[in-house]
């Protein structure tokens, strides 16, 4: 019982990771239709300006929480950036060049973090209030994942609500739905495209910050995500934000249990699920099919 | 629009033109151009991506070797020239970087690389074009067992000598129960395949309760963290490295695991001082060379030199790469020649005054007889991270595999290798 | 056509005076670009003719290059003999994964030609009794006559250009007008009657045997296999030099695999920021070309015709004459 609820809450830590990162590539295919393979190396860029940051302000109380929010907001202006200069010029391009493009980007922001920050691997010290463990039993839960796990809550029904609830949401649907539809109203699109562009990356320097709590901060670190991310993504369903939550959690768990018991495959597992899914429902578990070309 | 883009294309053909030009201006007139006076010396080793930082500090070291060599005079009166090049840790660029080496800029001798898969390759390459080969980094048994050519040395303890120390070292551990947890490649399996078979002749009470085996590229070990703990073993044994390894350190010490069971996993210097006061204390750590673990007046100014360029201590690969270095010009000066087969021959019988003591190579696999250090962890707040205590070397010969397996592990796969003390 | 017969004799002639003229190390560069072009062919069959964007080519140069390798360290078979093998391996495991793979189009097929990709490169890495993991395999010297980096050149010429050849044949047959035909327009295909799942399934197994023949050329050439070949990287490589070419054009992917061989044996031969340089490098060349190298030629070419004729550039841009 007590490996039981150990794996779990392991495997929803895990989970939230997987949502963090991938929900901000699911949210700019779902409303743009564009794949971005840079999205992995904006996250990792996202851990060094956090440990910059930290670093900064060494010795000030909320050093950890005040880096976080510095590298947010810079994080936010990166996005803008790129979307401005990169990004909206190939919106309509080929599937080809789209993700050429996005992945000469990987190479050149990888090499360009390199040159910054160097290859020694780094880490945040976490901070006083998230070093303990609440211990019950066999059960040991410690601060900083649980504090992981609530991030991808908050972040994650925080951005349903602005998508499902509000009018900003709609609008944001509707620039998938009704493309056309929008300028007519006088809504300008690109702006919305900027706005959605600049909110995937918040997610991704959200996950970046968050692991650095968990980890080092290294080069390799985005490498690692990517291939399993794209699997969370097309589980839940491409473009679907709640399928991604869902699937992100399956995956998670799937993966703390299969460890246990074949653990040689434990990976292998989640590329198997992977193919069912394209196999016989290509459009995910919550997508729907109407998005499939 | 259009013209726009026909000016950019325009200014891309002549770019491109450049570079094509540029190549072919490289291929002309590089080739042995160099002076006779000089001995090039390959460093081939990940200098992007990832593992840049195993490049990094072996670099390093070897630029101290060098200079140091340099200002007493060179080796037999040439200067030595390091020729550095990049093997973005692929099999198929670390051999073209190795031809470049060898065909172009002629180098003398090769050290390096860093990932087994990599060395493999590069050995056909050197075996190839007959180059002097040192690994000082990777350190699978497939090159001294299979690969082994007359010109390849390897001065790091190979993966067989490494797990065969830890079994060695347990022996003197008190546990009753343990779990490995390895990443899931060769280095991982080897290691804990001999271990498992070692516990069992020296410490048969001692029970495997379960085995974990993250991929190699795994960055999430809490469920492995979980679930090794559910297990209550006395030991833990960590075979993982780089920055799985600082992230499992950093992720397990989240679950106070270092508290409730004992662990025995690498104390590769790298790794401890990136972590700084994150390192636990009271871990049995080991190291391939560990510079806290020898005094003497060669490593003082070793590492006061290797500080001058680095600004950092010394870890095993920059100890290791050092070291290969200076053997090799060591044997170099015994030949009294640069010709490659006096200075192989002179490398396989020679005695070598290294920066871990007096070391040489067995013949048979050409295996350098290195020690392996283990220690206890303490903070060394001088330093800013964690050194090691109570020292025990355990010296290489104790380690290395016996003569009539390699024979037969060759016989069986049909290589056969001579060394130069049988011709 | 007489003007394209002596472009080609110029050509073959100069190839093959390469093998005579270039130092050992460009060679060898050289050898290498030849392969690698077989790996860009494979990767346009699908995306530049038949419009699947595959990003799991590097499954079958994997395939390939282990199929060579086993059947030459375990069964000791003959050397042409494993070259067979390995072809014919990486076209069986091509078949059964395109099976699966050709039902999808768009996005979906790219994934899964990754999940593909990303499970055979598991499955090399961890089936150690008989790949050897992530070690690999090595000592895959050829025979002698080939073994030198001359005869080696010579012995890849050889053989990729029987494949070029037969891939030209392929695009100009009524089979590969076809698959222009899905990819323009996959309903009026159908009217017309193409069975749209076997011509892809078909065209899908012609790109594995295009990378599995590049797998085989290029496991005696480095004498040793990785699981590395089959990863999504390696196929990330297939992909660059592919619309680096232009994936549509026949000489693309020779010019595109070319290009792309020479600039990184020339960037990382003197720098360690070779993924800055040509990470911008493609970047500016995708971004700005869409048509890669040469759709660049194509469109110099029209306007140079458009020009002789008098009338605007304009006009005729972008058109086929």
């Amino acid at each position: 019982m007590e490996l039981f609820i150990n794996q779990v809450f392991s495997g929803l830590v895990r989970s939230a990771l997987y949502f963090l990162v991938t929900s901000g590539l699911t949210l700019l295919f779902g409303v743009v239709g564009t794949l971005n393979m840079a999205h992995f190396s904006l996250y990792m860029i996202a851990s060094y300006l956090t440990w910059t940051f930290h670093t900064m302000l060494r010795g000030f109380e909320f050093s950890f929480w005040s880096a976080f929010i510095l590298a947010s907001a810079g994080m936010c202006i990166l996005g803008w950036i790129i979307e401005r200069l990169v990004m909206r010029h190939i919106y309509e391009r080929e599937l080809g060049d789209q993700l050429l493009i996005t992945f000469a980007m990987v190479y050149i922001l990888d090499d360009v973090t390199k040159i910054i920050w160097g290859s020694n691997p780094l880490f945040v010290a976490r901070p006083a209030i998230l070093t303990g463990v609440i211990s019950w039993g066999g059960i040991s839960l410690p601060a900083s994942d649980i504090f992981v796990l609530l991030l991808g809550l908050v972040s994650g029904l925080g951005t349903w609500y602005l998508l499902a609830r509000t009018r900003t949401g709609r609008i944001l649907r509707a620039a998938y739905s009704h493309k056309e539809m929008l300028p007519a109203l006088g809504i300008p699109i690109h702006r919305i495209y900027t706005g959605i562009f600049v909110l995937s990356v918040l997610l991704a320097s959200i996950a970046g910050s968050a692991w650095t709590l968990m980890g080092m901060v290294d080069l390799g670190q985005a490498h690692t995500l990517l291939i399993e991310a794209f699997c969370v993504m097309v589980i839940g369903g491409m473009g679907s934000f709640v399928g991604t939550a869902v699937s992100a959690v399956i995956c998670g768990l799937t993966y703390s249990f299969a460890i246990l018991y074949v653990p040689k495959i434990a990976t292998l597992l989640i590329f198997v699920l992977t193919g069912i899914i394209l196999v016989f429902r290509p459009w995910g578990l919550m997508g729907t099919s109407g998005r499939l070309h | 629009m259009r013209n726009r883009i026909r000016k950019v294309n325009r200014a891309l053909m002549i770019v491109l033109g450049l570079f094509i030009l540029g190549t072919i201006h490289l291929s002309m007139d590089v080739s042995a151009v160099m002076a006779e006076e000089t001995y090039q010396i390959g460093v081939l080793q990940p200098f992007s991506g990832p593992y840049a930082i195993y490049g990094e500090e072996a670099m390093a070291a070897c630029q101290v070797a060098a200079d140091q060599i340099n200002a007493a005079g060179g080796i037999l009166g040439r200067k030595v020239v390091l020729v550095k090049k990049d093997t973005k840790a692929e099999v198929a660029t670390g051999i073209r970087q190795a031809n470049d080496m060898i065909l172009r800029d002629k180098v003398d001798a090769i050290i390096g690389p860093t990932s087994s898969s990599v060395l493999l390759g590069v050995i056909e390459v050197t075996k190839e074009h007959k180059v002097i080969h040192i690994s000082s980094i990777a350190n699978t048994e497939k090159a001294t067992l299979e690969g082994i050519h007359p010109y390849y040395f390897q001065v790091v303890p190979n993966s067989y000598m490494e797990s065969q120390a830890i079994a060695n070292y347990l022996k003197g551990v008190d546990f009753k129960s343990y779990v490995p947890i390895a990443l899931d490649y060769e280095w991982g399996h080897s290691t804990v395949d001999l271990l498992k078979k070692e516990l069992q002749q020296t410490k048969p009470e001692a029970k495997l309760q379960a085995e974990f085996w993250p991929p190699l590229k795994e960055t999430n070990f809490s469920s492995y963290i979980t679930a090794a703990l559910n297990q209550k073993p006395d030991l833990v044994i960590g075979i993982l490295a780089g920055s799985a390894y600082q992230t499992f350190i950093r992720q397990a010490r989240g679950y106070q695991f270092f508290d409730k069971v004992k662990f025995l996993g690498h104390g590769f210097e790298g790794d401890v001082m990136a972590l700084g006061n994150e390192f636990p204390e009271g871990m049995r750590m080991y190291s391939r060379g560990a510079f806290y673990a020898v005094k003497s007046p060669k490593m003082d100014t070793f590492i006061s030199d290797y500080k001058k360029i680095t600004n950092q201590y010394p870890t095993c690969w920059a100890i290791l790469s050092y070291d290969s270095l200076m053997i090799l010009a060591d044997a170099v000066k015994k030949a009294g020649t640069i010709d490659r087969d006096a200075v192989a021959k002179a490398l396989e019988s020679g005695k070598f005054d290294t920066l871990r003591g007096n070391l040489s190579f067995r013949d048979l696999d050409h295996q350098m007889n290195s020690p392996e250090y283990f220690a206890t962890s303490y903070f060394d707040k001088s330093k800013g991270f964690c050194v090691g205590k109570d020292v025990v070397v355990v010296p290489g010969e104790s380690c290395f595999r016996s003569p009539e397996e390699i024979k037969k592990v060759r016989s069986e796969k049909n290589i056969s290798f001579v060394p130069w003390s049988a011709r | 056509m007489r003007r394209k017969n002596i472009l080609i004799a110029a050509v073959a002639l100069i190839l093959l005076s390469l093998g005579l003229m270039l130092e050992q190390f460009w060679l060898k560069v050289a050898t290498e670009a030849l392969i690698m072009m077989l790996l860009a062919i494979s990767f346009s069959l699908l995306y530049g003719h038949t419009g699947l964007l595959s990003f799991g080519q590097g499954a079958y140069f994997g395939v390939g290059a282990y199929g060579f390798a086993l059947a030459f360290t375990r069964l000791h078979l003959d050397f042409p003999l494993c070259l067979l093998v390995g072809v014919v391996s990486a076209g069986l495991w091509a078949a059964a994964t395109g099976y699966l793979c050709v039902r999808l189009a768009g996005i979906y097929f790219a994934i899964m030609t990754v999940v593909v990709a990303q499970s055979t490169f598991f499955i090399i890495f961890q089936w150690y009794s008989l790949t050897g993991g992530d070690n690999g395999i090595q000592g895959l010297v050829p025979p002698d006559v080939i073994s030198g980096t001359r005869g080696y050149y010579y012995f890849a010429l050889a053989i990729v250009s029987a494949a070029f050849y037969a891939y030209y044949r392929l695009i100009n047959s009524p089979f590969g007008l076809s698959l222009r035909c899905i990819r323009e327009n996959m309903i009026r295909a159908k009217f017309v009657g193409i069975d749209e799942h076997k011509h892809r399934l078909k065209v899908f197994i012609l790109s594995g045997l295009f990378a599995g023949l590049a797998g085989v050329l290029f496991a005696p050439f480095t004498r040793s296999v990785v699981p590395q070949m089959a990863d999504w990287i390696s196929s990330g490589k297939a992909v660059f030099m592919g619309i680096l070419g232009g994936a549509s054009y026949l000489l693309g992917p020779l010019v595109g695999a070319a290009a792309w061989v020479f600039l990184d044996a020339f960037v990382s031969g003197f720098t360690v920021h070779w993924p800055l340089i040509i990470g911008i490098l493609v970047f500016v060349i995708v971004f700005f070309m869409p048509g890669g190298l040469m759709g660049l030629v194509h469109s110099y070419r029209v306007r140079a015709k458009a020009r002789k004729r008098g009338s605007s550039g304009l006009l005729s841009d972008g058109t086929e004459t």
